[in-house]
Parts: C-alpha cells; sequence; structure tokens
C-alpha cells in the first residue's frame, strides 16, 4: 500500500483540558469523563456521535478510586456505546493507529483519545505493582534493585554519555527550556516557578547520572483528543489539524537493553515513515512537540529523527535554541517535565492548540522572533523508549 | 568459579519456569550457565523456550566465563520504594558478555561511580542472600 495516500486524510478536530496538577477530592474516573466531554464540546460534537473510544493505558488503581478504570465501564458513565473499544495493558504506543484504523475500515466515524491520573494526591510511586503482588516484586530484576522506570532510563542516558558526549550540562539546558515555556503557560504545573541552570546542578542525584529534574512528575488530571477523517472535520468548528504523517514501531524488551544511537530504534523506524508519507524531512519542520518522560528522551528522540548528528546534539539542545523565541521550539507548553504528565496526550494536545493559533502568550508567531510552523512533529514514546508514534501536522483549511 | 558475597537483597527473587534452572544452579552450585542454542550456536539472554537468534527449540544451558564489559551503569540513592532504602547506595549495571548477549546484574566494590567507565572489563561474583534463599549476578571490575 502507498502510505502517501493517506496523507492529510485523518485530522484531530478537538481537545479536551480539565484543572491539572494537585487537584484533591477528585477520582481519575472524574477525569477521563470532564476531559472527554471537554474535547467532544471542542469539536462541536455530540457525545453521542463517538463511536470509537480509546483509554490511554491501564494502570493499577490508586485510593479514591473504586473501580479500575477500565473502558467499558468509563463509557457506561460518559453514556455511549461505542463499536471500537480498547486500553493498553502496558506501555506500546498503539492509539493513534488504531483511531485512524477504525476509521479507514469503516467501522468508525469519530474515535475519542484519553488518559486520566489521579497519580498527585493518589501518591503514585511507579513500584505500586510491587505493592500490587503483596510485596512480592513483578519481575526478576527488582532483587537487584532495580525497581523504577528512572533507574532504567538513566542507563540509557548513561551510555549515550560514553557514545555521543552529552550528560548533565545537556539535560541542565533542556530541563530549562522546558521551564522557560512553562512559566508562559498558565496551565503548567511549573508556572511561575523559575528555573535556572545552577538551580538545576544544585539538585542531588537520585539515580546517578539523572537529578529529579531529569524526569516528568505524576499529576491529577486528564486529557482528551478526537480524530475523524478530514472531510468530515472541514464540517466542524476548529480548523482541521490534519496528520499529514505518521509513523509508529513497538519494539521489544527491558529499558536496561536500550541501546543509545540504535540505527532501527523505534523513533528511527517510525520517524522515517512519517518523513516518508508526508514527503517530508526535518528541514521542513518548524517546531517539535516530543514526548519527554526524561530530559535526555528529548535528545535521544530528536537525534533518531534525524534534526542533528548525535555527537553534536550539544549545538542543538540549547536553550536559545529550543526555549521561547528560539530557531526550533521544542515542547512549547513546558511539556512532560514542566506542564503536566498526560502521556502522549501532553504532546498532542499542545501540537493542536498550537497549530489552531489558540497558546496565548506562548502562541508561535505572536511571540516575538517566532513563526507559526506550517509541519509540526509529535512524538510518543512508552515501554521505556522501545515504542514509539510519530505524527508530522498540518494545519488544514 | 566466581567468588561469593553475603548480601542482603532489597526484595525477594521471583523467578519463572524459564529461569528456574539459572537461579538454581547460581544458588546450590556456584556456577554460571546461560541459554545457548544448538541450532545457530549462539548464547542468548533472558533464558526462553526457543532461541531468540533462529528460533530453534533446540536450546539448553551450558557454563559460561562470566567475563564482559560494562555496557552502562547507574547508582541508586533516592528510595523510589520504602524497602530500598536501607540499601543506598545501590549500583547496578548491563553487562555485554564475551560469550555475546548483555546481561544485567549489581556493580560492587567499584568506589565512585562517577569515574567507573563504560566498556571497563569485569566479571561475575555471585550476590548470595541466606535468608532469601537465593543468589543473583553481581560485576566487579577487573
Amino acid at each position: 500500500m502507498d502510505r502517501t495516500e493517506l496523507r492529510n486524510k485523518y485530522s484531530i478536530v478537538g481537545v479536551g483540558y480539565t484543572p491539572q496538577g494537585i487537584v484533591p477530592g477528585r477520582s481519575a474516573a472524574s477525569f477521563y469523563l470532564e476531559a472527554s466531554m471537554n474535547a467532544i464540546n471542542d469539536a462541536g460534537l455530540k457525545k453521542e456521535d463517538i463511536d470509537g473510544l480509546i483509554l490511554y493505558r491501564d494502570f493499577p488503581i490508586l485510593k479514591g478510586d473504586a473501580f479500575h478504570h477500565t473502558a467499558n465501564v468509563v463509557t457506561y458513565s460518559l453514556g455511549i456505546r461505542p463499536k471500537f473499544l480498547s486500553q493498553e495493558s502496558y506501555c506500546y504506543r498503539t492509539n493513534i493507529n488504531k483511531a485512524m484504523g477504525a476509521i479507514e475500515n469503516g467501522t468508525c466515524k469519530y474515535v475519542l483519545i484519553v488518559f486520566a491520573e489521579s497519580g498527585r494526591t493518589g501518591r503514585r510511586t511507579w513500584t505500586d505493582e510491587i505493592d500490587t503482588f503483596g510485596n512480592q516484586p513483578y519481575d526478576e530484576y527488582a532483587a537487584y534493585g532495580n525497581i523504577s522506570a528512572f533507574t532504567n532510563y538513566a542507563m540509557f542516558a548513561r551510555r549515550a554519555m560514553h557514545e555521543h558526549g552529552t550528560g548533565p550540562d545537556l539535560w541542565a539546558d533542556i530541563a530549562v527550556a522546558h521551564r522557560k515555556w512553562a512559566n508562559l503557560n498558565p496551565n503548567a504545573i511549573q508556572y511561575n516557578k523559575p528555573l535556572t541552570k545552577a538551580d538545576y546542578l544544585a539538585t542531588p542525584f537520585l539515580s546517578w547520572p539523572f537529578r529529579a529534574l531529569d524526569a516528568t512528575a505524576s499529576t491529577d488530571g486528564g486529557r482528551a483528543i478526537i480524530i475523524t477523517t478530514t472531510e468530515r472535520a472541514r464540517e466542524l468548528k476548529n480548523p482541521p489539524i490534519m496528520i499529514r504523517g505518521y509513523g509508529s514501531a513497538n519494539d521489544t524488551s527491558k529499558g536496561w537493553q536500550l541501546t543509545p544511537g540504535d540505527p532501527a530504534s523505534s523513533a528511527v523506524v517510525a520517524g522515517r515513515e512519517a518523513f516518508e508519507m508526508a514527503g517530508l524531512g526535518p528541514k521542513d519542520i518548524g517546531a517539535a512537540q516530543i514526548y519527554d518522560c526524561y530530559t535526555y528522551t528529548v535528545e535521544a528522540t530528536l537525534g533518531d529523527y534525524g534534526f542533528f548528528e548525535k555527537k553534536k546534539a550539544r549545538d542543538f539542545m540549547t536553550v536559545e535554541n529550543i526555549g521561547p523565541g528560539g530557531e526550533f521550539p521544542v515542547n512549547t507548553g513546558g511539556g512532560l517535565l514542566s506542564e503536566g504528565y498526560y502521556m502522549g496526550m501532553t504532546p498532542i494536545a499542545e501540537a493542536v492548540m498550537q497549530m489552531s493559533e489558540r497558546c496565548g502568550d506562548r502562541q508561535l508567531g505572536v511571540m516575538p522572533g517566532t513563526r507559526l510552523p506550517e509541519f509540526m512533529i509529535v512524538s510518543d514514546n512508552g515501554g521505556f523508549y522501545r515504542s514509539n508514534e510519530t505524527l508530522i501536522l498540518e494545519r488544514g483549511k | 568459579m566466581a567468588q561469593v558475597l553475603k548480601v542482603n537483597l532489597p526484595f525477594d527473587l521471583r523467578t519463572s519456569h524459564d529461569n528456574d534452572l539459572f537461579y538454581k544452579t547460581a544458588h546450590e552450585k556456584q556456577i554460571f550457565i546461560l541459554p545457548y542454542c544448538n541450532s545457530c550456536d549462539q548464547y542468548f539472554w533472558p533464558g526462553a523456550f526457543i532461541c531468540q537468534h533462529c528460533g530453534s527449540t533446540d536450546v539448553e544451558w551450558k557454563e559460561a566465563s562470566g567475563h564482559g564489559k560494562i555496557y552502562s551503569h547507574v547508582e541508586g540513592r533516592f528510595p523510589f520504594h520504602k524497602a530500598i532504602k536501607e540499601h543506598l547506595p545501590i549500583a547496578i549495571c548491563s553487562v555485554t558478555l564475551d560469550e555475546g548477549p548483555r546481561v544485567f546484574g549489581r556493580l560492587v566494590n567499584y568506589g565512585d561511580i562517577e569515574k567507573v567507565s563504560c566498556d571497563a572489563p569485569v566479571h561475575l561474583v555471585w550476590l548470595q542472600d541466606d535468608e532469601k534463599g537465593c543468589t543473583i549476578m553481581g560485576f566487579e571490575l577487573d
């Protein structure tokens, strides 16, 4: 099949936000519903129009929720009866693939993708699987002391220090650039909380060579998007934000097996397929929204996409280049690092908001020294960088 | 035969039908074995019903050297779970064995973590927890 036939055939037509950050007294279920309804209203649809529902992924439930948030339970409270329903049990990245597929094969017209969490007030530790199994570890590696995603990504980043000459000096710039963007975004959890490179360097290592500021943090709230055909999107109230290019790759195995510079990494493969479908290359892209669970993930992804040679990351990944007013804006809402942790919904929602010129003080093309990009690249990664969905978005008329 | 160090591990060792023999042999005999494919003559890791290289089921466990080079290493200093607090700092590493596969282990007797180099040669030491009744892989700089 010639995938260029799908170029700009699908669009994102609505985005749903909720109160976010520390929002006590609310269940994750409540955020699922609020984010979903806000996306439906934003698109100008009725909830009965939603015939496909994808809950981003499953997590162990926390205090404050009475039941496990499975997609078939959320539909009942939402009062919809979808034909397509899906939820990953783990960290694969297949949501956009499934949404477009369910429409392409004629099952659905409007697919809603939503992620919600009460992880901040519910105190998600990201090691809760250990407790879920009655203080028994869920794999053999816990006995070795490897119990957190943080540790696995730190191992990935430490090898990259050796291979590509990166390290805390560069990651500090990534953290600072994200914070500067967040300082322009009133929705961001780190709004009004400036960060300097000296602040970053003065914090302790939690798992050498990573500091707390190298990682995103659990949050309360939810976020949703709706995908339909561009043809249907033209009848709706928002400008269609078209999916010009799309790629996905879901590689295997554990975080400690990650190999920086792997020429067949999921980001390399998904990025290449997205560029090929779009008929574009890195030089055509005006800005990026990159899944930034960790600082190094941004460097790894942009390097794998071909925006710079990996050993020259230091020249590209500067606050001046990727921060506000820079030549190549990255994560303009503050990203997972400084805006809020809604998994892949954070970068994709920000991309749609920027492309539809709804970003206030941080709006590209309005901020002095910036341009509204014609094309924006968006990444979502999971499974310790082993899974990747890449989108190249274009604003439709 | 690799040296044995007595330790207290932070969590029980969860094993499966696919790696029971590895950990049992480590605990009872202190012999280091790796999954090996008789069809394509390659080692692999972790242990599995088929060879990850060629898919053959003609696989067995075969004694290996325990020598290799550090691929990557980190030092945990923060209690991501309360049960690990008393074990900090705890260094972990991935090691590319001379036989080919990359395995996971604890790094021990390493001094300053920031001065340990990727690709430094290492050898296996067994970390044995008598109370939990299990033994895991540790690595020490040559």
